[in-house]
């Protein structure tokens, strides 16, 4: 009885050990992945295959959220047999609750078929997802996609994946802040934003309570700070996205520009408190999306929505946000998993679901703006709309090649925003480590 | 001597006054939490905060159930809670026991092999535990999300230091009496145990209560999700809301059983920890 | 030489005795088997595991590649990992002898609290039962420049405001008044339970002796709350040496990167940059700090000594 203690236990130990030593793709024990469904030969099933009886599997962040009971529902017209399994993970901050689920997934050797993400190009570099560009192209909708929507889906002109709910940021303007600065329109460049500050500081603006009054709100991570770099000219990365252009002089102009709207109180130190000065009525200008209109209605600010104002570059581009679902490569149900991609895009899906709209041409439809006058987020839709045309993917917050850049480049903008640190040297410090280990990881 | 009384009553009046104020301050996180449950987002954040509502709103605890699905959360929860309530109280229990009523060879061995794992932080487990655990098919389960926990080192430790103030005298007759081990165990040990018992389900259920990380690994499908899982979820979805004006009820919400549990079985447990050896 | 009785009772005794042995060891191996084995699964295959992808590249998606040293060299040059250490460090330091001391203080006003004891001690636990993301975003709402509640009693006083979370010094005492906050109920039970355990008899002849409140604090109580300190005082620093949620909530690490704390960094490291490897360096490094400062602490008031057997 005791040696078999003692023998259990080293066994245990033991097979730890060399069980760890990793074999094929995993970093432990190896779990067997059910095969699911029929065929197991190559990528894509028999031509009629509609009546196959298979299971569907899809990872995303939440079941209702991603309207994926009316994509089912949608897909069991067309494949009546067929199951869809959805696994949820959570979305967390950037995603990354969904991203650890995927990775976790992966690491076990279990893979879904269809996955959301916003890490595409990371994963499409890791060989871990299809290039689909040949289906895709052929897709309706493809056309219509705005460059920045396509910028999201594509990397090295292959197409990785197929983006979805397309959204962006656009201005929030406080009609009575502006009123009482003497403005009745709101800002259309930067330049009309820094007098309409300017304005604001000489007058000395309060809130009833005695809350100090901001022309503008650096809140938002990178939605808000892509903005002012590409509206005062800077970049990210260069075009092969091989090197960080965060210290070119462009660049460090339009660092030093927002910088100098903190240090005149024309804008509060970041401190993740998001929208709360919005709502409570102490910020003029406020660039964020469509979320958070029901709050504002409900704090009862007088707000009008707008695109974004111009910067000195004569742009007023912001990121694209949505998200893209892919093909994983291990899927061997590819032509299924397009088609439940291509349900996702479709109109009757974006109708059905109302909020998830893909298609910029939607926007004109008349059933979905009825809904949206309804909920009162019809003039920040429009200006939505108009906002989507001038769209671009933006590197730094999912960072393909070197993910750790996007904690240096964020830390180094905390420290000119909050810290008030030199722009020059603390950009250069940040693009320095960023290019290094872009370096590395490209010859890895 | 009527004024002596007096006067000392009133003393205690006072002083219980004076701890109520220190009592109110420590919790007001906890009673913001409470009243900002029955405000409007709008309203959470106006200065000054207004401790007593102006109107009262179920609106959030409405939005909180439907959009958080924190109904079925709550089933999840408290079927997890207990399931691994039930395993880690009897396990744990019985092992401390045995361990310091027993002499065996590799006692004291034993002993570290145990202990030792106070030192790690459980969290660098999970992702071997992962795979594991899905070897055992039993991912996305309830008794997945229960079993990294059924043991572990703290509660094998506290039941330890508990069973030593058993007197062995008790034991010992028993057995000349003719008890069978088993016996003197779930007679005699496991009733004077009840208190330690007590103080360790209340530090277990409080864990499991909030328990994130492993939660948000193990679990695969919307209708698993526990509660911290469905916090997390309103906190921060993939349009980049915050919905915090579902994340505050939820969270009250997920207070309250434990809060309940507690002033039910308060007495027990501060009596527990008081008769234990936690003198050593 | 008859077989008297009496040896026939210690013939009868002694089978009696070994039978009893053996079923006394069946007991031990049945339960403690499952423990082994358990403990073995569920903490020692993953330990090891981690110590075999200490000197390996994995990033979840291709397999583990062997590169020796390299991840812990890594270590030893890496300021992030020393400055997430040093935050660590600084939490930990400040926060335990902090929240024992303030445990202690409550502890012992609510001993001689004579109404309302039990509301108002439960009160003062329920703290500890507050989940530590929820109380985290409560803080964090409150710690708020502009319209956090606490900026606005210090106002009210006619204090200036604090920058709480732009400000790295004064986040990081937010960050410690959190923690103490979630455990000072928790300790101060303990406490109770080891101020109601002190021998009375030792502070009456004290008082008859004529020492005051403060000496008799010093000189009798306090010595004997010696074992109860030291047991708080090594749980309550392999807490907080693993903080994390708590920071992430409230100030995500920042601001730039300035209270990021060890295991935060370790997930980000395992999780966001995808090197397992790296990250499980640092895992080992949290725990081996963790046992060299446990066993440190035991060492210091000669614990084993007492512990025996």
């Amino acid at each position: 009885m005791k040696k078999l203690f003692g023998i259990a236990a080293s066994a245990i130990l033991l097979a730890g050990v060399t069980t760890a030593c990793g074999s094929s793709n995993n970093g432990g024990l190896t779990g067997t992945p059910a095969p699911s469904g029929a065929s197991a030969s190559a990528e894509s099933s028999p031509a009629d295959s509609t009546n196959d009886k298979f299971t569907l599997k899809v990872i995303a962040s939440d079941l209702k959220g991603d309207g994926l009971d009316v994509a089912t529902e949608m897909f069991k017209q067309k494949y009546p047999n067929a199951e869809v399994q959805v696994v949820t993970g959570g979305w967390g901050s950037g995603g990354q609750d969904l991203r650890n689920k995927q990775l976790i997934q992966l690491s076990g050797g279990e893979s879904a078929d269809v996955g959301k993400m916003i890490w595409g190009k990371e994963f499409f570099r890791s060989g871990v997802i299809d290039d689909i560009t040949d289906a895709v192209k052929s897709w309706e909708i493809y056309d219509r996609l705005s460059d920045g929507q396509k910028d999201r889906m594509t990397l090295d002109g292959k197409v990785y994946g197929v983006t979805f709910s397309s959204n962006t940021v656009y201005m929030f303007y406080n009609k009575d802040i502006l009123a009482q600065a003497g403005f009745t329109e709101a800002p259309k460049t930067l330049d009309d934003l820094a007098a309409i500050a300017k304005k604001i500081k000489e007058a000395n603006l309060q809130t009833a309570d005695g809350k100090p009054i901001y022309a503008t709100s650096f809140e938002g991570g990178n939605w808000a700070t892509d903005y002012w770099l590409w509206a005062n000219g800077g970049k990210q990365m260069t075009d092969d996205y091989s090197k960080t252009l965060i210290d070119s002089p462009e660049s460090i102009q339009a660092y030093q520009f927002m910088q100098d709207f903190v240090t005149n109180g024309w804008a509060p130190k970041i401190d993740g408190s998001y929208d709360q000065l919005w709502l409570n009525g102490q910020v003029a200008v406020w660039f964020c999306g469509d979320w958070d209109i029901p709050a504002t209605i409900n704090a009862n600010i007088n707000a009008g929505y707008a695109p974004m104002p111009q910067g000195s570059s004569g742009l007023n581009t912001t990121s694209v946000g949505g998200v893209e679902w892919a093909v994983f490569k291990q899927s061997k149900r590819k032509k299924e998993a397009l088609d439940f991609i291509e349900i996702l895009v479709s109109k009757e899906f974006q109708l059905k679901t109302q909020g998830l709209t893909t298609d910029l041409a939607l926007y004109d439809d008349p059933e979905l703006q009825a809904t949206w006058k309804a909920d009162g987020t019809f003039e920040g839709r429009m200006a939505e709309k108009v906002q989507l045309q001038n769209t671009k993917y933006n590197f730094l917050e999912a960072p393909f090649l070197f993910p750790d850049a996007s904690k240096i480049y964020n830390a180094a903008l905390e420290k000119i925003l909050i810290g008030g640190a030199d722009v020059t040297a603390t950009m250069k410090e940040a693009a320095e480590q960023i290019n290094k280990g872009i370096a590395e990881a490209s010859n890895s | 001597m009527n004024t002596q009384k007096a006067s000392r009553s009133w003393l205690d009046f006072v002083y219980l006054l004076g701890m109520a104020a220190v009592a109110f301050v420590l919790l007001s996180p906890v009673i913001w939490l409470v009243s900002a449950s029955f405000q409007g987002p709008g309203e959470i954040f106006k200065v000054p905060f207004r401790w007593i509502p102006q109107h009262i709103s179920l609106e959030n605890y409405k939005n909180a159930w439907e959009v958080g699905q924190i109904g079925r959360a709550l089933w999840n929860s408290v079927s997890v809670s207990v399931l691994m309530l039930v395993f880690h109280l009897f396990l744990n229990a019985f092992s401390g026991y045995v361990i310091v009523k027993y002499s065996f060879k590799f006692k004291s061995l034993m002993i570290v092999f145990v202990l030792a794992t106070l030192m790690l932080p459980q969290e660098i487990t999970f992702l071997p535990v992962y795979n594991l655990v899905k070897s055992f098919g039993l991912v996305d389960s309830h008794l997945g999300l229960a079993i990294p926990f059924f043991y572990s080192g703290f509660g094998v430790f506290l039941m330890m230091q508990f069973a030593r103030a058993i007197p062995d005298e008790i034991l010992e007759s028993a057995r000349i009496d003719g008890c069978s081990e088993y016996r003197i165990f779930f007679r005699i040990a496991l009733p004077l145990l009840k208190s330690a018992i007590a103080a360790l389900g209340i530090m277990a259920f409080s864990f499991i209560w909030n328990e994130y990380a492993w939660a948000n690994i193990v679990v695969l499908s919307d209708q698993m999700r526990t509660l911290p899982i469905s916090l997390t979820f309103l906190a921060k979805s993939s349009d980049n809301s915050v919905k915090i004006s579902a994340l505050i009820p939820a969270s009250v919400i997920a207070m309250t059983p434990v809060m309940l549990l507690f002033f039910i079985f308060q007495r027990q447990f501060v009596e527990s920890v008081a008769s234990s050896g936690v003198k050593g | 030489m008859r077989l008297g009785v009496r040896s026939i009772a210690v013939i009868a005794n002694a089978t009696k005795v070994r039978k009893r042995k053996l079923s006394k060891q069946g007991i031990v191996y049945a339960v403690l088997t499952p423990t082994v084995l358990y403990f073995a699964l569920f903490f020692y295959y993953p330990f090891f595991t981690n110590v075999v992808w200490m000197f390996t590249d994995y990033n979840f998606l291709n397999s583990a590649k062997f590169v020796g040293l390299k991840n812990i060299a890594h270590f030893f040059d890496d300021p992030y990992a020393w400055k997430a250490l040093k935050n660590t460090f600084v939490i930990t330091l400040v926060s335990t002898p902090l929240t024992l001391g303030v445990s202690l203080a409550l502890a012992m006003a609510v001993f001689y609290l004579k109404l309302g004891k039990a509301v108002i001690r439960g009160a003062i636990f329920s703290t500890y039962i507050v989940s530590t993301i929820v109380a985290a975003i409560t803080f964090k709402v409150w710690f708020n420049d502009e319209l956090g509640y606490v900026n606005s009693i210090l106002t009210g006083l006619g204090l200036k405001k604090v920058a709480w979370l732009t400000d790295p010094f004064w986040a990081m005492v937010a960050i410690i008044m959190l923690s103490v906050w979630l455990l000072m109920g928790y300790f101060m039970v303990i406490f109770l339970a080891g101020i109601s355990g002190i021998d009375t008899q030792q502070l009456e002849a004290g008082m008859m002796d004529g020492a005051n409140k403060r000496q008799l604090f010093f000189r009798i109580t306090l010595p004997q709350l010696k074992p109860v300190m030291i047991f708080s005082s090594i749980i309550a620093v392999s807490i907080y040496l693993k903080t994390y949620p708590s920071v992430v909530i409230l100030t995500n690490g920042g601001p730039y990167r300035s209270t990021e704390t060890i295991l935060m960094y370790m997930f980000d490291q395992g999780f966001v940059s995808r090197n397992v490897g790296y990250a499980s360096v640092l895992g080992i490094v949290i725990f081996l700090i963790t046992m060299f400062i446990s066993l440190l602490q035991l060492k210091l008031t000669k614990f084993f000594s007492e512990q025996g057997g």
